[in-house]
């Protein structure tokens, strides 16, 4: 998957940091996004991965840094909304609990293209095929669809605005196993056919191995590695990213290493 | 277990889903009794069996009879034919206070949720003076002020049902806008005036019309103490409140008949409009606890 290398940069985020209070809840986070290329931030709850993506989409505001779209011509919200789009973990509220899944899919068409009903329709339709989606699916209200079906439907809106870059956090986390599969299937899928940039948020390392060509390790807010997600995953040079690993359960998983992992960690924080 | 049993189980459960859906008979008897009295209200011109001020002196004080189906008040005029008639001013007058709370205070409470900061601290803060003053006293400072009639009373109780839509509809908007559903909106790009118009107030629209029902309730006891007062509503016009104040001298003479359907009219329509407002703010708090 790394295809990707050659694309020009779509995003990039210069010393981004986030106060809450007195939380330091991102701390000096920079990384660029190619064209069509897939970036993985991991790290464990409250690392600070929800509040990256939310600065990167405009819904925070950065107390420090910056995060520039080389090349974007648009500005504003709606010129924001037009290079990125945001898939969040929880597919039912972030639908409108009144109106059908079509209407909600035609709301942005309606804001961002001077389009014909008509024309708005077909691309409706088309965006509910994309996804696998049936017509009588798209009439259906949010509530009536299963979170799987819901969280299909929040990526066909996105992808109707046609964003230069998806972020998505933790997108699949809710999803049933067997559901999560179909998603990234067709999230990666999309990448290909259309060239779009994904910044993936998760704290599953195996789907992060599936869908990312790069990737970035979070811990307390801050970017202690960051490289090709293939030779990070089976390379890591990071005792937290060692423990990320080390975390997941798996044949010969062993509970000793990684109580030695969270040791190690510990005494390099008392010695910094 | 026999299939009569069976039977009566299935009954027992057709009958408790079907209530959470339908109205219950009490709401049904409310909306019908505020239907007859605002169809009797507009059509009251036409089927009223006297003029309302015309005096029957010969049968003052008189309780139902035949010519006189509700008696007559002290002076002589058919209470049938002045409940009626009246029945227009009783309603319109809270009907526009409730119009008039309802709308200032979305539009307040919503602004206060919406904008935050230091808007909505002013807001809030506002409310709550206005919220502090006993409504009925804001009212009496207001006739004192302008004169009786009802025009500065409708402003004056209106003003101090004000704050209490206004926190009801800032708290649920509050509470709307946290759900991510807003959030996503911004991220698509729509204003917050947009997402404001087109989202969060029709999801708390339903609480509102609670309110509007509940405050149109308290308005009409309201006016009807003024008119008692003879604040309000002012001779010859006559509204059921200044129609109890003016039966007092019939029931000084022994005759309470005329009291009574003023009176009657005044506590059943308020009742069945509370019902309604009841049944429509459970419903509401219902509907969204099944939704989270
Ligand atoms: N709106 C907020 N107000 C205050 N603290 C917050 C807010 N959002 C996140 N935080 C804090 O910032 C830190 C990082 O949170 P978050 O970005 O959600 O992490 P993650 O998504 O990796 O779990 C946490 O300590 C969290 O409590
Ligand atoms: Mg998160």
């Amino acid at each position: 998957m790394s295809d990707s290398q050659n694309g020009e940069t779509v995003l990039r985020a210069t010393g981004l940091s986030k106060l809450f209070k007195s939380t330091v809840a991102v701390d000096d986070v920079s990384f660029s996004l190619k064209r069509g290329s897939s970036l993985g931030v991991v790290g464990e709850s409250g690392s600070g991965k929800s509040t990256t993506a939310r600065m990167i989409v405009g819904l925070e505001s950065p107390s420090s840094g910056s995060v520039e779209f080389p090349g974007a011509t648009g500005s504003g919200r709606r010129g924001r909304a037009r290079l990125v789009q945001m898939i969040f973990q929880d597919p039912f509220h972030s639908f409108d609990p009144r109106i059908t899944i079509a209407e909600a899919l035609e709301e942005p068409l309606r804001l961002h293209f001077d389009w014909s009903r008509e024309r708005r329709q077909a691309r409706v339709a088309e965006l509910l095929d994309q996804v696998g989606l049936s017509t009588r699916q798209g009439g259906a209200l949010p509530r009536t669809l299963s979170g799987g079906q819901r969280q299909r439907a929040a990526i066909a809106r996105a992808l109707g605005i046609e964003p230069a870059i998806l972020v998505l956090d933790e997108a699949v986390a809710a999803l049933d196993v067997s559901i999560q599969a179909q998603v990234l299937v067709l999230l990666d899928n999309i990448r290909r056919d259309t060239g779009m940039s994904y910044v993936f948020v998760s704290h599953d390392l195996a789907v992060v191995r599936y869908i990312t060509t790069d990737v970035i390790v979070m811990r307390s807010g801050r970017v202690v590695e960051a490289g090709q997600t293939e030779q990070v995953l089976a390379d890591p040079q990071h005792p937290y990213t060692r423990l990320l690993l080390d975390s997941v359960p798996r044949p010969g998983w062993d509970l000793d290493r990684v109580r030695r992992g969270r040791l190690e960690l510990d005494s390099m924080k008392e010695t910094s | 277990m026999s299939l009569d049993t069976v039977g009566l189980a299935l009954a027992g459960t057709a009958r408790r889903t079907r209530r959470r859906t339908r109205p219950s008979a009490l709401v049904v008897a409310s909306i019908a009794l505020l239907g007859i009295v605002a169809v009797a209200s507009v059509l009251a011109p036409v089927i009223t069996p006297y003029a309302p001020d015309a005096t029957d002196i010969l049968n003052s004080s008189a309780g139902p009879t035949s010519e006189h189906l509700l008696g007559t008040d002290g002076t002589g005029r058919d209470t049938l034919s002045r409940l009626l008639i009246g029945a227009q001013l009783s309603l319109l007058a809270p009907l526009a206070v409730a119009v008039i709370t309802t709308a200032v205070g979305a539009l307040l409470g919503l602004a206060a949720a919406r904008i935050g900061g230091a808007f909505d601290m002013i807001v809030s803060r506002a409310m709550d003076i206005v919220f502090a003053f006993p409504t009925l006293l804001l009212a009496l400072l207001a006739v004192a002020v302008f004169g009786p009639g009802l025009t500065a009373p409708i402003c004056a109780l209106a003003l101090g049902y004000i704050p209490f839509v206004g926190r009801i509809v800032r708290s649920a908007a509050i509470q709307e806008q946290a759900k991510p559903y807003v959030g996503s909106h911004a991220v698509m790009g729509f204003s917050e005036l947009a997402i404001t118009v087109r989202h969060i107030f029709p999801n708390i629209a339903p609480v509102l019309l609670a309110q509007a029902t509940l405050t149109f309730g308290y308005a009409m006891l309201d006016i009807a103490a003024l008119s008692y007062l003879g604040l309000g509503v002012q001779p010859p016009a006559a509204d059921w409140g200044s129609m109890i104040a003016q039966s007092q001298s019939a029931v000084l003479q022994g005759n309470l008949w005329s009291i009574l359907f003023p009176g009657m009219a005044v506590i059943l329509t308020v009742l069945a409009v509370n019902v309604l407002g009841e049944s429509l703010s459970d419903r509401f708090s219902l509907a969204s606890r099944s939704a989270r």
